[in-house]
């Protein structure tokens, strides 16, 4: 039992009787050869593109996009929520419009972005930095208003500027808040990245070449396509991990 | 163990799978619904000062989507916004009418909320069988755990192209859609919540001598109930967000079709309406399930 | 700190606003940019199925403009018409190639242009079913799933062809699909039918897919065709641009139109991603002149008439779009007389019968 436990009750178990499924599928024909590519094909389809360097150059673009879109949303996000987050008037007039418009569901906003900026690259990137502002704009919103008011009534006595409050007491505790927002943004960035490059104008991308592999039937393609979009996500959560630990981590002594 | 740690324990099983693991992994961004802040408000619950300003942040609240309705109105009144970029409010109220009494929009709701339903259901019964048998039995976590969360690292969105080459664009690829969709919160905050119950409970139900029926029904159950109530609305958030995009990239009926009709026509008034109706509907459900969570917190976070 | 925030993100919007405004100058345009309502496959910036193709991949309107100094920007978009027209309602594009219904639905919501050439005329649609269905005839379509690409030329063809047999659009389950989804719904069984075009020969290739109907051969009215048109606005501005544009477009169309130039027009359109046999075959005993004609002859006009009414009937367009007024004949008649072509191409009466020459 403990034997059996030990290997093939391990999580490695599952995936290899996948892959087994999938490529006695594929050749033994229960698997329609026509539909599917075999996991050799696959890793073949992935060498080429390597070699021919035209999978760097489609994720080149897409995290270009990714990366432009991001810097503009978090920007803006963050400027926007310590406004909110400080300055009670723009907080009332605000809010409520702004927590409407996080109910309608992002990708719907792709038609009429079209129609307004056009179906290339400052549509993608404005619809990306749409993506990660209200994420980054409501944490830091959060962050900011959760500030201890036993905090801000020191700064008070201490007679701190608007500026200096903000910078030695409200950006530190509001940190951890932001770097969640921050966190969010890279997930919801490289998601718009994606979605970005299915709906508005084919360009190069990675969303672009998996969308090619499905009008091709390459299934090779698209699930190489697949892999590289989980790839890079895990790596983004990984930075962005990275990054709140680093916060906290500057935040604990306080 | 005091009610402050247990709410505590609570809550980070509530807050952290969000921006942790399975925010990496939703389905799609579900815009702030899925922000941790959107869960606890401290502040609110810490001051109640905040309801004496209650009429004057409604007021001014309703003030700016008013103004910005009513510019909208003047603008293209006086011609400054043409038609063919934002047609005036009269005219998306009018195609909002039209839609109504042709019975259009009411047939692609009605198939967008059972498409919603069908999958939900099938996703969240999936999630938490997968959650509780993961949060029960460590063997079976240790053994489908990497695989899951492989499967979960790859967004709803790159999902779809592989499931449209295996399903075609039929109703089989949107129930799939959605179920994954829901699938993924479902389990992960089933999972925390099993595994999060205090192990003082665990103890004090040995003490009691309880059986493990009795351990699951009195003390995991009610213990995890939080947790997997927030799974099963992050899950209906994500499903109802899954199905307007695969609506959208692959669609015969539903509200995701009817803004792609609208668009291939250039019909802007019908698809801000479409717009408008599909935001009312996903805000009237976060609304609901957030209450809904408010009161379970209330009874169930605090009784115990 | 904040208004440094704020300061930067002014800069980034008013840089991304100031970027989208075009700049021109007097009959000099900094840039001249063509929508074209078609992607190759995966996206690739390529055309196909007309002349205008031949022009884009010789880059002979770069070299008619460059020693002006201008530039010219292609841009190709998958989503076919109904795409060219979000481009042209924001400004995006000064001249378009699209489909006469996604043109018509932009002629009638009041988007200024003009028409100046026809292109792509007599497409022909083909219905495509599984390899393995069981479906006949047209007719036994009826009742079923059948995909189709609203919002372009296909849809208006699909109800043309239907009527033929007395069916309408309602009497089938209606999908909406672009050409590519469309396949492979076809090939996984999601789909009865596909109104689709020579772009799903590689499919039948393959065994998947088999043809119920094709309108080759038929009745030329079933044909489809597309129009290349220029916003009123650059129209005014640069009214010797438009001339100069035209002339390098029906100049190709006569190379494309010569017999011997066929092979390498279809290595051009090739590049889109579909083999050039596949348009070989697709214009197989078809004379290249009719189809690679620019006029605005008795056909064409009625064909666009035609697809007008055909529009306000099903519904496409609300309110009706006057083609007469529509059409700019004279940058054409220009070019014609200026490259001596006034007798090159054959005419067609309103029916498609060759008009007898004088």
């Amino acid at each position: 039992m403990n034997r059996f436990e030990k290997y093939l009750g391990s999580g490695v178990t599952l995936p290899l009787l996948i892959l087994a499924a999938w490529y006695l599928g594929v050749h033994d024909g229960f698997l329609d050869p026509r539909i599917w590519a075999s996991p050799e094909g696959v890793i073949a389809t992935a060498r080429e593109q390597l070699t021919d360097g035209s999978l760097y150059e489609a994720l080149g673009a897409s995290l270009k996009r990714d990366l432009l879109g991001v810097l503009g949303g978090t920007l803006v996000g963050l400027a926007l929520g310590v406004g909110l987050g400080t300055v009670r008037l723009l907080d009332e007039l605000l809010s409520p419009l702004l927590n409407g418009v996080k109910h309608i569901a992002l990708f719907t906003w792709i038609p009429l972005m079209s129609i307004w900026l056009g179906n290339g690259e400052l549509a993608k990137v404005t619809f990306i930095g749409f993506a990660v502002f209200l994420p980054v704009l409501l944490n830091t919103y959060q962050g900011v208003r959760s500030v201890d008011p036993r905090l801000l009534d020191v700064a008070r006595v201490l007679k701190l500027t608007r500026t200096q409050t903000l910078r030695k007491v409200i950006l530190p505790s509001a940190a951890p808040s932001i770097a969640t927002g921050i966190h969010l943004a890279l997930i919801y960035g490289w998601l718009a990245t994606i979605g970005a490059e299915y709906l508005f104008a084919v360009a190069p991308g990675i969303g672009s070449s998996i969308m090619e592999g499905r009008e091709q039937f390459r299934m090779d393609l698209v699930i190489l396509g697949m892999a590289i979009i989980g790839g890079v996500g895990f790596l983004l959560n990984v930075v962005a991990n990275r990054l709140q630990a680093r916060v906290l981590r500057w935040q604990a002594p306080q | 163990m005091s009610t402050s740690s247990l709410r505590r324990a609570s809550r980070a099983a509530i807050v952290e799978p969000e921006p942790t693991h399975s925010a990496a992994v939703i389905a799609l961004p579900t815009t702030a619904a899925s922000a941790p802040g959107a869960n606890v408000t401290p502040r609110q619950q810490a001051t109640p000062k905040t309801r004496k300003f209650l009429r004057r942040p409604v007021l001014l609240g309703a003030l700016t989507p008013l103004a910005l309705l009513a510019l909208w109105a003047l603008s293209s009144r006086a011609g400054l916004v043409p038609q063919l970029i934002l047609p005036a409010p009269a005219t998306v109220y009018d195609a909002f009418i039209a839609l109504v009494q042709s019975g259009e929009l009411f047939a692609n709701l009605s198939i967008s909320v059972q498409r919603v339903a069908l999958g939900f259901a099938a996703g969240a019964g999936l999630g938490l069988l997968l959650g509780a048998g993961m949060g029960l039995s460590p063997r079976l976590e240790r053994f489908l755990r990497p695989t899951f969360l492989t499967v979960a690292q790859i967004p709803v969105l790159a999902w779809i192209p592989f499931l449209m080459i295996l399903f075609g664009i039929g109703e089989a690829l949107k129930i799939v859609i959605i179920a994954k969709a829901a699938l993924i919160p479902v389990t992960l905050n089933t999972l925390d919540g099993f595994r999060n119950v205090p192990r003082a409970y665990l103890e004090v139900g040995r003490i009691y001598r309880f059986n493990n029926l009795q351990i699951l029904r009195s003390i995991m159950l009610p213990g995890a109930l939080l947790p997997v109530f927030t799974g099963l609305r992050y899950g209906l958030t994500h499903a109802w967000h899954s199905l307007v995009v695969v609506e959208l990239l692959a669609s015969t009926e539903g509200l995701g079709y009817q803004m792609v009709m609208a668009r291939q026509l250039f019909q802007l008034d019908v698809m801000i309406a479409t717009m408008i109706v599909i935001g009312v509907i996903g805000f009237t459900l976060d609304k609901i399930l957030a209450q809904a969570e408010t009161s379970l917190r209330r009874r169930y976070g605090a009784a115990a | 700190m904040v208004r440094r925030i704020l300061g930067l993100a002014l800069i980034l919007a008013a840089s991304l606003i100031g970027g989208a405004l075009p700049s021109h100058a007097e009959d000099k345009p900094a840039v001249i940019r063509i929508g074209v309502a078609m992607a190759g496959v995966g996206g690739r910036p390529f055309s196909a199925g007309t002349y205008i193709s031949a022009v884009h991949v010789k880059g002979l309107l770069e070299k008619e403009f460059a020693a002006d100094g201008t530039k010219v920007e292609w841009n190709f978009f998958g989503g076919a018409g109904p795409a060219v027209n979000e481009a042209l309602a924001s400004g995006k594009v000064d001249f378009a190639w699209q489909g006469d219904l996604p043109a018509l639905v932009g002629r009638s919501l009041g988007l200024k242009t003009r028409l100046l050439l026809a292109t792509g005329t007599r497409f022909n649609t083909y219905i495509a079913v599984p390899a393995d269905s069981p479906l006949k005839t047209l007719a036994d379509i009826k009742g079923h799933t059948v995909s189709n690409f609203n919002g372009t030329l296909y849809q208006l063809t699909a109800a043309n062809i239907l009527s033929t047999v007395g069916l309408t659009y309602r009497d089938l389950k209606i999908v909406n699909l672009d050409n590519a989804t469309a396949l492979s719904a076809l090939s996984a069984h999601q789909v009865d039918a596909a109104f689709t075009s020579y772009y799903s020969f590689g499919l039948r290739e393959k065994g998947l897919i088999k043809y119920l109907y094709t309108t080759k051969g038929q009745d030329p009215k079933l044909t489809s065709q597309a129009g290349f048109l220029v916003t009123d606005d650059f129209a005014k501005t640069h009214p010797s641009v438009v001339n100069r544009v035209v002339k390098v477009l029906v100049g190709e169309a006569r190379w494309a139109s010569e017999p011997a130039n066929q092979p390498a027009l279809y290595d051009i359109w090739a590049k889109v991603g579909i083999p050039a046999a596949f348009f070989a075959e697709a214009q197989k005993g078809e004379d290249p002149k009719v189809l690679n004609s620019p006029l605005f002859d008795p056909f064409i006009t009625a064909q666009f008439k035609r697809s007008a009414e055909n529009s306000l009937h099903f519904k496409l367009i609300r309110s009706p779009a006057d083609v007469d007024s529509w059409i700019d004949r004279e940058p054409l008649n220009a070019a014609l007389k200026s490259l001596g072509l006034e007798n090159y191409w054959p005419q067609f009466d309103k029916d498609g019968k060759p008009v007898v020459a004088q």
